[in-house]
């Protein structure tokens, strides 16, 4: 093989090791919960990262005119305020586990992404209102 | 790489192993694990009624033996598969550990139907609204709360029980398994 | 007889034609004796027709609301609508597993069908598999097959009773009942894996036999009909999401996308690579090593997705099925992978390679692939190294994928071009002016679309487009040229015959051309996507993006096994940006009773030929229907990235399509020559 060949070589490994391990470390976003962020302050405060809790009782306020969503959450030692915007998933409600993805604010965690956890397999088949009471309720408004 | 080869399959079966292993990273951490379990007093299914009154309230409860809290409804179908596995262990440890059912958000003619079905012989409470589900801050049906003698949660289970997982509930909770 | 007892014997019986068979095949390799051989080739049709039995019981038993059977009760209920019934074996682990190893019964036996038993006589030419390999890729086949029915006979038994049968069941997850290509995606997805099964086990044959060279030309057809079907089912499964998923995407990097993308890229690689083998002899060690790995990645991505070992949204259940599927990949890379090493001495490469050549750039572009693979690979298992080294808990997102596949996806159309242009061998200073025009044209695009201001990465992927259609347009204008010249014909008859002739040339054009199509769809819909949420009351209307919407209606219609929400929404351009926009939209928000009050969205979308619009119902009034908040997403030419699917998918139907001269002795012939 000719040196040429060898650098050739070299140059596209590390401009290949590069743009995959460099972006991988970029692109990590770690997982906290309200208390890990607490004992993290200086990853968790200053990147983008996924906190993971209870949405806590009395907290939730969403506007659904301006589609602002506040609310707390909470591991039961330490909590965070949440800023997030758009509709509440279906699932989304007080005391009820919730991953957020976003960065801090001064202080607020914006959400640029609000995913409720739960485990489909075995959620109840009636939860709050049931299909057949959203039918009522718009067929009795008409 | 004819000579490494084997040791990437290696550390990739490894990886792979591990990552199997390790509990549910999905799985958020119950909050109550470590805390008094809430308590509460609900009117009991009607075949436990001669057994344990009219009520079962949990702050009389603890302190003998440990308890084992378990929301299940009728309409669930995992919950068909637990039912027989809990009878089973409440027949065999009754003395040591108490058992409770906790029916939510279900009918009541449809819960007794679902006892009779399977012989349950260890209370359950009826709860239709599922009031107590929010307050223990349940995923779903079935999910499982072992409470120990101090009346502290100790841990939690979602979804069905398995019987290895049964088995290991109890030893964390100081009875002998054989 | 009831469906459950049925289908578990049809289970158990193909679990036992594939043991036979597997020992049969041992039994002929191991005494040479042809008629061990002869019996393995007739076990396959026994196993095929055990394995359709039990198939068609799981179909019997929901027809029939078999709620005794487990998988019945629990993924199907006497609501659901015939189709999304007929569908539901595919619609969780244990049918999908059944679906998988009956496909795998239905290759076997095609290839049991070219086992030459007439003889050990001599190294023949015809088609057919020798006996010398015959054993070993029948056995390999076999030996998948035990693993499947294996799988579901001890762990994973689709027809598992239920002791006390409910009156009704669940339903399959509505989020597979929301969209008819929930029928046909999985079904062409498996049809891909298994398809790269066949390969895989003839590689397996070549290697034992030491018959390095043949098993290229044999598999050809099987490699591309699994590369096809491949391709087709993620474009399908790209569609299914756009349509389904309610966020206005079409790929979003997750581990189950991943999963069936590994695989893909793999047997791109393997494509390529194999062209070289053909042609020259060369790239043989390259060969066996991707096509072990990418019949690997096709247990790895069923692996990832069933066992829960890295967070999904798609994620089934654990149980023992994902560490079995664990040590079948494991298994897969050491036997293909050991052997190679085995036998890496012996398989020498004829010749060396020039990177300024056909098989130069092949090389380089099938490293690219591989590379690519690599790449998600890392991705989508980084998180769990991460919390195996640190305990830290992560996740890669998707800028991740796309800053790294940005450049690869670049750097594989140029070599795309500029490959086929390219002479075997070695390239002379005749390509000159082929790669100037190249090159102008790829300079003539990007500048175009720099003018029209769009973004550099846009306007190189419409310069990219210019440049394949002008590598197109330069090979066929060559062909065309010397064979009209050759033969004293008209120019428009010797494209034609040659159109017809060399299908492979042809068909790959067309193939290269969809995907040069589709970088640019891909690059228009990434980079220009627009949207926005908003609550309007009853006749409100809103301007947004070039349109003017307005909110007419919201009501509720029973559809039987669902509750259907809609928003009644009237939408017309107000300016350029809105183009085509006009028109009524409906966009629904299906209430499943399994799934409570979580409506599942199904979007109502126009497609047009430059913008879509993608509308959302989001939430609404339950208590007076009185209000909605839509979210309204606009993105340009996704239109174009399901055209561009189609068309390679024809292109790869054109390769396929049954030749009316016998072709394959000419080009075969050709190849070795």
């Amino acid at each position: 093989m000719k040196p040429k060949h060898i650098i050739g070589i070299v140059v596209v490994v590390g401009a290949l090791a590069y743009l995959i391990f460099g972006g991988l470390g970029r692109n990590l976003v770690y997982f906290y919960t309200p208390s890990e962020c607490l004992q993290n302050q200086a990853t968790c405060q200053s990147r983008q990262v996924r906190l993971g809790g209870l949405v806590k009782a009395g907290t939730v306020n969403y506007d659904k005119d301006t589609l602002d969503l506040r609310f707390v959450v909470t591991d039961g030692v330490s909590e965070f305020p949440v800023q997030a915007k758009g509709t509440p998933p279906a699932l989304f409600g007080e005391n009820r586990g919730v991953v957020v993805e976003g960065r801090f604010q001064e202080g607020t965690f914006v959400s640029t992404n609000l995913l409720v956890k739960h485990s489909e397999g075995y959620q109840a088949p009636k939860e709050g209102y049931t299909p057949e009471q959203i039918r009522k309720l718009i067929e009795e408004a008409k | 790489m004819r000579r490494f080869w084997p040791l990437l399959i290696l550390a990739l079966g490894g990886l792979f192993w591990w990552g199997l292993q390790r509990p549910d990273p999905n799985a958020l951490p119950s909050v109550l694990v470590g805390k008094a379990a809430p308590g509460f007093t609900l009117p009991l299914l009607k075949p436990y009624r001669a057994e344990w009154g009219e009520r079962l309230e949990l702050s009389q409860q603890v302190g003998s033996r440990p308890i084992l809290v378990n929301f299940w409804a009728s309409w669930c179908l995992p919950c068909r598969d637990e039912a027989p596995l809990l009878e089973r262990y409440w027949r065999h440890y009754r003395d040591r550990l108490l058992i409770v059912g906790i029916n939510v958000q279900d009918s009541e003619a449809k819960a007794l139907e679902f006892i009779q079905e399977y012989g349950l012989s260890f209370p359950s409470v009826f709860d239709p609204k599922g009031t107590l589900a929010v307050d223990y801050g349940t995923y779903g049906v079935p999910e499982t709360f072992v409470i120990d003698t101090q009346g502290k949660v100790l841990l939690r289970h979602a979804g069905p029980v398995s019987e290895a997982a049964l088995r290991d509930m109890l030893r964390k909770v100081g009875l002998e398994v054989l | 007889m009831t469906p459950g007892l049925l289908g578990g014997i049809a289970l158990l019986a193909t679990l036992v034609f594939s043991l036979v068979g597997l020992v049969l095949a041992g039994l002929a390799l191991w005494a040479q004796d042809r008629r061990y051989l002869e019996a393995a080739r007739r076990v396959a049709p026994m196993a095929l027709l055990a394995a359709l039995t039990s198939f068609g019981a799981l179909e019997w038993a929901l027809l029939t609301h078999d709620f005794s059977v487990r998988y019945v009760a629990l993924h199907h209920s006497v609501k659901d609508p015939l189709w999304v019934t007929l569908v539901t074996p595919w619609a969780a682990l244990e049918g999908s597993i059944l679906l998988w190893g009956t496909l795998q019964t239905l290759y076997t036996w095609l290839v049991s069908r070219r086992v030459d038993a007439g003889g050990f006589k001599s190294a023949s030419t015809t088609p057919l598999l020798d006996p010398w390999r015959a054993p070993v890729a029948l056995g390999v086949l076999f030996a998948i097959q035990v693993f499947f029915f294996a799988v579901m006979v001890f762990v994973a038994h689709p027809f598992d009773a239920l002791p006390n049968p409910p009156a009704d069941g669940r339903g399959p997850n509505p989020l597979l009942q929301n969209h008819w290509m929930m029928a046909v995606h999985p079904v062409l997805m498996y049809l891909g894996f298994v398809g790269l099964s066949v390969p895989f086990a003839y590689a397996l044959s070549a290697m034992v036999a030491r018959r390095f060279q043949s098993w290229i030309f044999e598999t050809r057809w099987w490699t591309l009909v699994a590369w096809g079907f491949l391709s087709t089912a993620i474009f399908a499964g790209a569609w299914w999401s756009y349509e389904i998923l309610g966020w206005g995407g079409y790929w979003a990097w997750d581990p189950v996308e991943n999963a069936s993308f590994i695989p893909w890229l793999l047997a791109t690689a393997f494509l390529h690579t194999t062209q070289v083998q053909e042609r020259r002899g060369m790239f043989k060690p390259w060969n066996f090593a991707y096509i072990t790995l990418a019949f690997a990645a096709t247990v790895f991505g069923t692996f990832l997705t069933r066992s829960g070992v890295i967070q999904s949204v798609h994620a089934f259940a654990d149980g023992p099925v994902g560490a079995l599927f664990l040590v079948f990949l494991l298994g897969v890379l050491v036997v293909g992978l050991g052997l190679l090493s085995k036998v890496s001495g012996e398989v020498r490469d004829a010749g060396e390679v020039r990177w300024k050549s056909r098989e130069g750039a092949l090389l380089a572009g099938s490293l690219l692939f591989g590379t690519m693979a690599f790449v998600v690979v890392i991705g989508t298992l980084w998180p769990l190294v991460v919390e195996a080294l640190s305990a830290a808990k992560v996740s890669i997102g998707a800028p991740f994928f796309n800053q790294v596949s940005a450049p690869m996806g670049v750097a594989a159309l140029l070599l795309m071009g500029i490959g086929p242009v390219l002479p075997w061998r070695n390239a002379g200073p005749q390509i000159r002016r082929n790669l100037l025009l190249l090159g102008s044209a790829l300079l003539v695009g990007t500048a175009l679309g720099l003018l029209l201001r769009l973004t550099l990465g846009v306007s190189l992927s419409l310069g990219l487009l210019a440049y394949n259609l002008c590598a197109v347009g330069v090979m066929i204008d060559q062909g065309v040229k010397e064979r009209s010249r050759a033969l004293g014909i008209s120019r428009w008859k010797a494209f034609l015959e040659l159109a017809s002739s060399s299908r492979r040339r042809f068909g790959s054009h067309i193939v290269h051309v969809g995907f040069a199509l589709a970088a640019v769809a891909i690059a228009f819909s990434q980079t220009y996507r627009f949207e926005e949420a908003k609550t309007l009351n009853l006749g409100q209307s809103w301007q947004t993006a070039g349109v003017e919407l307005r909110l007419r209606n919201v009501g509720v219609e029973d559809q039987g096994n669902r509750q259907s929400v809609y928003a009644l929404v009237e939408m017309r351009a107000v300016d350029r940006r809105g183009l085509w926009a006009d028109g009524t939209y409906t966009t629904r928000l299906n209430f499943y009773p399994q799934m409570g009050n979580q409506g599942l969205a199904a979007p109502d979308l126009k497609y047009t030929l430059y913008n879509d619009y993608y509308l959302i119902l989001q939430a609404f009034d339950t208590e007076r229907g009185q209000w909605a908040t839509l979210k309204l997403v606009v993105t340009p030419l996704v239109l174009w990235l399901w055209i561009a699917g189609g068309i390679i998918a024809l292109g790869t139907l054109y390769i396929l399509w049954p030749s009316p001269q016998p072709q394959r002795e000419r080009t075969a012939g050709g190849a070795t020559a």
